[in-house]
């Protein structure tokens, strides 16, 4: 078991606990939601399913059937128990379950993801760093990198990337996974590349920021001087500066994922991806809401998940919050 | 000596009152965001003059004249798929944007400030519910939220600004919140109770003006924020009726034809990344004007 110096194992395990039972909470009350979203919109699903030329007495049937005429409440835990076990229901635009179509458009937005967030970790270190260099050149050019980047929307520098370099240039491919015919690491990386960075710049510049932050606090503190003074070389001091400034890196992280995530549904349907983002924006235009709503509450429990992580990681990362916050 | 020394005291405790007088918050922005509310104020003055200037009608389209290139006659930035002008689609685009961008903010800053404040000033149980409530809606990514609502509600303007009202209430009332709880421990609050000023007072008197300075720096930040969302559900077909110009369908129509003339599906890009830049500069600047970092420079 691990035994952390500051807290005693038990404020650990509170800790820990506290934050499992939120999310949890969290996750309930994200279900509710989805849930009375999907069953307040307007029309009677018997009628969908039936048709018009449905008698009225069939239709009550087959709400009976479906467990309709039943109070709300008791419709709600039923609904969760499919949930919980899987069942997000059936998609009548795709033809398929819910969870058929949803499982390899997960796979896909989860490799993009993936790779947008090495990508943002990338750019926020190296920007990071360059907006505390001892240039003023180096830092103007940092600054307004950031300012730009913080706020562009990633659909926006999605297209101008695409016009640029799929469109005029054409190095890279303006659309899909994988070039007809082709298969491999390379080829799916090379279709990768343009929307990762599409959906990195944003997080990216953010983390840069609050990496920017940690690193111009601790040089006006009297830690650098402290570690310098024992003898310490310049690469130690920099893991040093790196392990300070990484949990809030990671919270803005987390956080950002939500905005990855969020921007994959522009990301992916302008670069014609088959993931989530792009089921969200077909569903919407054929109109599925039912597929709309199980890939929201998917989306959400990922980005629920993500925020629990980035708070335990830093637990184990930094001991001062394991003083402070236990 | 002695009697020289005197005089020299008092007069270095009467300082000119001039000495103390604030430069105006625009004056103490850095550079840039001076530069953003420039661009912005003529943006806005061109989008709300919209009817009267000399452009041609944004929804009636010529098909003879579809995709003209820049400069062409008559079409300065040419036209769109339809043969509508381009100039003028982006000007009364960038209306409909600037108004589904600024009123949804307002809305949810008066609510969000609301709730804040009293969550920040409420004992521990209602705080605890209050935000917490505010936690859970920040599990929602917003643009995912905005597209929810935007679909339960349907397609339209007033629907639209009702939906970005209420994505933009939590973070608000999460930046209230701690600000309110910063000031709320300030000597100065402590002073005015102990003076007999009341619950109501405090708030009004003391509370409000020293957290509305920055809640309204972090609200005009989140209007870039918010077009950038308006954007991206005009863009999917969430947006308003067409064929009312709206600059998230503007991208989508041109990404289209992003093969026949690249450069022109550029423009109404251009402006999407302009708008949702310009109004954090403006933002960041006010903040760091309140903040008093602006002023060496």
């Amino acid at each position: 078991m691990l035994d952390y110096r500051g807290a005693p194992r038990n404020r650990l395990i509170r800790f820990v606990a506290g934050r499992l039972v939120l999310a949890v909470i969290t996750a309930l009350f994200v279900a509710v939601v989805m849930f009375l979203a999907v069953r307040t919109l307007p029309g009677d699903p018997a009628m969908n399913l039936l048709g018009t030329n449905s008698t009225p007495q069939q239709r009550v049937d087959l709400n009976r059937a479906m467990g309709l005429d039943r109070p709300l409440s008791m419709q709600f835990v039923i609904w969760l128990g499919h949930v919980l076990s899987g069942n997000l229901g059936y998609s009548f635009s795709q033809g398929r379950s819910v969870r058929e179509v949803i499982v390899p458009a997960l796979d896909n937005t989860l490799v993009l993801g993936l790779s947008a967030s090495v990508l943002a970790i990338v750019i926020g270190v190296v920007m990071g760093n360059l907006a505390t260099s001892s240039r003023r050149p180096v830092r103007r050019i940092t600054d307004w990198f950031e300012a730009i980047f913080l706020s562009a929307p990633q659909y926006a520098v999605a297209l101008v990337l695409m016009i640029g370099f799929a469109v005029v240039l054409p190095v890279f491919p303006a659309g899909g996974l994988s070039s007809r015919g082709a298969v491999g690491f390379t080829d799916e990386l090379w279709h990768l590349i343009l929307p990762s960075v599409a959906l990195a710049l944003a997080p990216g510049a953010q983390m840069a920021r609050s990496l920017k932050t940690s690193i111009s606090s601790l040089q006006s503190s009297d830690l650098l001087p402290a570690l310098r003074g024992r003898g310490l070389s310049p690469l130690r001091l920099t893991v040093h500066v790196h392990h300070n400034a990484l949990p809030p890196m990671i919270t803005v992280l987390g956080i950002q994922v939500g905005g990855m995530l969020g921007g994959a549904l522009f990301i992916e349907s302008i670069f014609s991806i088959p993931g989530l983002g792009n089921l969200v924006v077909q569903s919407v235009n054929l109109r599925d809401y039912q597929l709309v709503q199980a890939v929201a509450l998917v989306i959400a429990l990922i980005f629920i998940a993500v925020l629990l992580t980035s708070d335990l990681l830093n637990v184990v990362l930094d001991p001062r919050i394991r003083v402070s916050k236990l | 000596m002695t009697s020289t020394s005197v005089p020299i005291v008092q007069t270095s405790l009467v300082v000119p009152a001039t000495r103390f007088r604030r430069r105006s918050v625009i004056s103490r922005m850095p550079l840039r965001s001076k530069i953003a509310l420039g661009v912005l104020s003529l943006v806005v003055a061109s989008a709300a003059v919209a009817p009267v200037l000399p452009v041609a009608d944004p929804l009636v389209g010529n098909l003879g004249a579809r995709l003209l290139s820049f400069g062409s006659h008559g079409h300065l930035l040419g036209t769109d798929s339809q043969g509508r002008d381009m100039l003028s689609r982006l000007i009364y685009g960038t209306r409909t944007s600037l108004v589904a961008g600024v009123v949804p903010i307002l809305f949810a800053t008066a609510i969000g400030l609301a709730w804040g404040t009293i969550a920040g000033l409420s004992g521990r149980v209602i705080n605890t519910l209050a935000m917490r409530s505010v936690d859970v809606l920040f599990a929602f990514p917003g643009v995912l939220l905005a597209l929810l609502l935007a679909i339960k509600l349907g397609v339209g303007m007033g629907t639209l600004i009702v939906a970005l009202s209420l994505v933009w209430i939590a973070p608000v009332a999460r930046i209230a919140e701690t600000e309110v709880a910063r000031v709320k421990e300030l000597d100065f609050i402590t002073a005015a109770r102990s003076s007999g000023a009341g619950f109501g007072s405090i708030l009004v008197r003391q509370v409000i003006p020293v957290t509305l300075p920055a809640v309204l720096a972090y609200s005009t930040s989140l209007v870039g924020a918010n077009i950038a969302i308006t954007g991206g559900l005009g863009f999917i077909g969430l947006g308003v009726k067409s064929p009312t110009p709206e600059l998230g369908s503007m991208l989508q129509e041109m990404q289209v034809v992003i093969y026949n003339d690249p450069s022109l599906s550029l423009v109404p890009v251009i402006v999407v990344l302009a708008l949702s830049i310009m109004f954090p500069l403006i933002g960041d600047g006010l903040r760091d004007a309140i903040n008093g970092r602006g002023r060496a420079s």
